[in-house]
């Protein structure tokens, strides 16, 4: 089976919805945010824009609800609504997959500091309850009504092709009619603290995650979160139909795509095994530099693939202007004839994911 | 599709350390709840160690977990008699649930961060190399597909279900699946916040019961397809027949008062097996010894097997081991069915008549076929196993 994509939602730097994300793509890169610490040290960062998560349509149904759980429940109920179902669906018919590299870290670490502050016998029961790694996943299942089976999975590396996969199987198991699948991560204040201790930032703000000869900086951590409504059969106006899924070392698809959208994100130490997929032929591109880095966001550089095949377009990749890149990138917004798109992301251990994406029609 | 096979089982926990010695304190009826020792805490409640495991590295967050989940996995990959040379050979899948181990709980990273503004990396490289599932394929030294998942307590039941799932799709030979946690200081301060534990032994399903006590432990089996363990010669006793997974879609930490979305996994399980609730010799319940999970899954499982279905938890042998107990309690299930008789439902001795199922209360002989493993879990998921005794090797 070849699902589609009849759905998308995405909150990220970009802004939140496909209008967003398409803008977003047309103008290119942007200068990150920054965030000072209390030693003096910068890091340049790709937040959420402020405002974003101001939603009140779910009232209180999320009012206690984190950060990254009210971006998968926008995102969530952004894909749904994009999908233009029919009213009435069997919502026990309808799954719900997670993925997420880091889960409710703020909270986590929120409930660690009701520990040290309090006491054990004093803390929230109601930070601990958030802090749980699927409270984004209940949010959305009670948000939406969905009965259906509801998994998340945590992992640095590859959870959303895992969760891509399951979505697949519950729909060719016929337990599901349609399965959102989905993830993100958010970027908490430790996180931030951390990602300026381990990551390599550039002092420009210029996020060159394709200048593998050179030793200088290349991430710059962003947030977000991006979900698909994944279907059997396919809506008016679906994106794409999913090809191929897979987590093994790179091989070449058994269909040679039109585009490779490269994840290369400066998240790994060495990134230059993205030569091997961009060595394969077809035309190459990649949309870090408007998400920034995410070792989870393979939900986000997706929804950009899906955009693309939908809207039969290939977006010049948003390089910073003097990126000195070693791949022949696309450069250009270049119109039609895009009839498929791979996406490859590295995992450190030398194992590639990577998704294919034909177009629905 | 066959039934992929349960080609091998481990398990450590309070009981014992291997099914060998678990199935020992399941016939003596020991249960060994106890003070905690493994970490410092003001909180004074029962907990459930796993006393007889040796760790090989002085207690870290999370790496008690990962060494749990290694030596369930080493004695479920004996028990399914796979060697390295056959696991090299193998499309091999790793899928673990866990609640500790994937999450940064390390509280002295944390307060020299809060503290200082400053900390060793040194817990964030040990968490980010710790991913649970990944970590066991590296100790096992296996190339495999691994995910890890993160469903709070029924996390070890869903991966064993989604690894039946990557079988059924042909991306797997063999897969090692299951769940563990370690006792941690979070979710003991946690559970204690949301007045869930007890301050006595924990007593599921009895009139008395005033919550959980945690405890920790790994369960893994070896899941294969049938043409590779009938290619090899093997001839398991056990396999996965069915599994269901619903979600309640009501409250983060509450059960739905219908117990809406058990009763859907309960009749999802039954139905991918073909089979019918009367085929079903017992249930291996949750159990958790919480006011509203053990009323509202007593509820839903009488309302499906009717009363007179035999029934136990086994929380009181080895206290709620979190992500680790779906796996758990999977693999009780198989050794029941293996062994022929179930231990009594430990805790159990007053009927409480709101709950219209009654455990057992001595240890049973038991000649059916099948039986369901069920886990409950925060945000309302809900997942029944359904795990059966081959015919003579075959699915």
């Amino acid at each position: 089976m070849t699902p589609f994509l009849n759905g998308l939602g995405i909150i990220a730097a970009t802004g939140r919805g496909v209008d967003s994300l398409r803008s977003s793509l047309q103008v290119g890169w942007r200068p990150p945010a920054t965030v000072t610490f209390s030693d003096g040290r910068d890091l340049p960062v790709y937040p959420l824009p402020s405002g974003v998560l101001d939603d009140k349509t779910f009232g209180r149904k999320v009012r206690r609800a984190d950060r990254l759980t009210k971006m998968a429940v926008f995102s969530a109920a952004d894909a749904l609504r994009d999908a233009g179902l029919p009213s009435g669906l069997d919502r026990r018919r309808i799954g719900l997959v997670v993925a997420t590299a880091f889960g409710s870290h703020a909270t986590t670490f929120e409930f660690l500091d009701e520990i040290l502050t309090y006491g054990d016998a004093e803390v929230s029961p109601t930070v601990f309850s958030h802090s749980v790694q699927n409270a984004a996943a209940a949010y959305v299942a009670s948000a939406l009504d969905l009965q259906g089976p509801v998994m998340t999975l945590t992992q640095v590396h590859f959870a959303f092709h895992h969760a891509l996969l399951l979505a697949r199987q519950w729909l060719v198991a016929g337990q599901c009619d349609h399965v959102l699948v989905g993830g993100g991560d958010e970027l908490g204040s430790v996180m931030q603290f951390i990602c300026s201790s381990i990551l390599r930032t550039p002092t420009d703000g210029r996020l060159r995650p394709f200048a593998f000869a050179t030793k200088d900086p290349v991430a710059i951590p962003g947030e977000g979160s991006a979900f698909f409504l994944l279907s059997a059969t396919p809506q008016p106006g679906a994106y794409a139909r999913v090809h191929e899924i897979g987590t093994v070392p790179w091989i070449a698809p058994a269909t040679p795509p039109v585009l490779h959208l490269l994840e290369a994100d400066g998240t790994l130490a060495d990134e230059s095994g993205y030569r091997i997929p961009a060595a394969s032929g077809g035309q190459l591109a990649a949309c870090a530099p408007i998400f920034g880095s995410l070792p989870g966001g393979t939900p986000l550089h997706l929804a950009a693939a899906a955009l693309m095949l939908k809207e039969q377009v290939c977006f010049a990749t948003p390089l910073a202007g003097d990126a000195a890149d070693d791949l022949p990138l696309c450069r250009t917004t270049v119109q039609g004839a895009l009839a498929s798109v791979h996406l490859t992301r590295l995992h450190c251990n030398g194992a590639a994911g990577h998704i294919q994406l034909a177009s629905p029609n | 599709m066959a039934a992929p096979f349960i080609s091998g089982m481990g398990a450590v926990a309070s009981p014992g350390v291997a099914t060998g010695e678990i199935l020992a304190s399941f016939r003596a009826g020991i249960s060994r709840p106890g003070r905690l020792t493994l970490f410092e805490s003001p909180l004074d409640l029962p907990v459930f160690e796993a006393t007889g495991f040796a760790a090989a590295r002085p207690y870290e967050d999370g790496v008690r977990t990962r060494e749990l989940a290694s030596c369930a996995a080493r004695e479920a990959l004996a028990d399914a008699a796979i060697d390295p040379g056959l696991l090299a050979r193998a499309r091999v899948g790793v899928c673990l649930g866990t609640t500790v181990a994937s999450q940064l709980n390390d509280l002295a990273f944390y307060r020299s961060y809060k503290n200082t503004g400053s900390a060793s990396m040194a817990p964030v490289m040990r968490y980010l190399k710790g991913n649970l599932a990944e970590a066991l394929a590296a100790d096992i030294g296996i190339r495999a597909i691994t995910a890890t998942v993160t469903n709070a307590c029924s996390s070890g039941a869903d991966a064993i279900a989604l690894g039946a799932q990557w079988i059924d799709a042909g991306l797997c030979d063999i897969v090692l699946a299951g769940g563990a946690d370690e006792l941690n200081r979070v979710p003991l301060c946690g559970f204690h916040a949301l007045g869930l534990s007890s301050p006595l032994v924990c007593t599921p399903f009895d009139k008395r019961r005033r919550g959980l006590n945690l405890g920790e432990g790994a369960g893994v089996v070896v899941l294969e397809s049938p043409a590779h363990a009938l290619a090899r010669g093997h001839k398991p006793v056990l396999a996965l027949y069915g599994h269901g997974t619903a979600c309640d879609a009501h409250h983060l930490t509450a059960p739905h008062p219908d117990g809406r979305g058990l009763l859907a996994a309960l009749r999802r399980s039954l139905d991918t097996a073909g089979l019918h609730p009367e085929d079903i010799a017992f249930v291996n319940a949750h159990g958790t010894g919480t006011l509203d999970n053990d009323l509202i899954e007593g509820q839903a499982l009488a309302a499906v097997f009717g009363s007179s279905l035999r029934v136990l938890s086994t929380k009181g042998y080895t206290g709620h081991t979190l992500g680790g107990a779906g796996g758990l309690e999977a693999v009780f299930t198989g050794l029941a069915l293996r062994e022929g008789w179930l231990p009594p439902s430990a805790g159990f001795s007053e009927q409480d008549e709101r709950i219209p199922i009654t455990p057992l209360r001595e240890h049973t002989e038991i000649h059916g076929r099948f039986a369901i493993s069920t886990s409950l879990a925060f945000g309302g998921n809900n997942t029944a196993l359904l795990i059966g005794l081959t015919q003579g090797g075959n699915p």
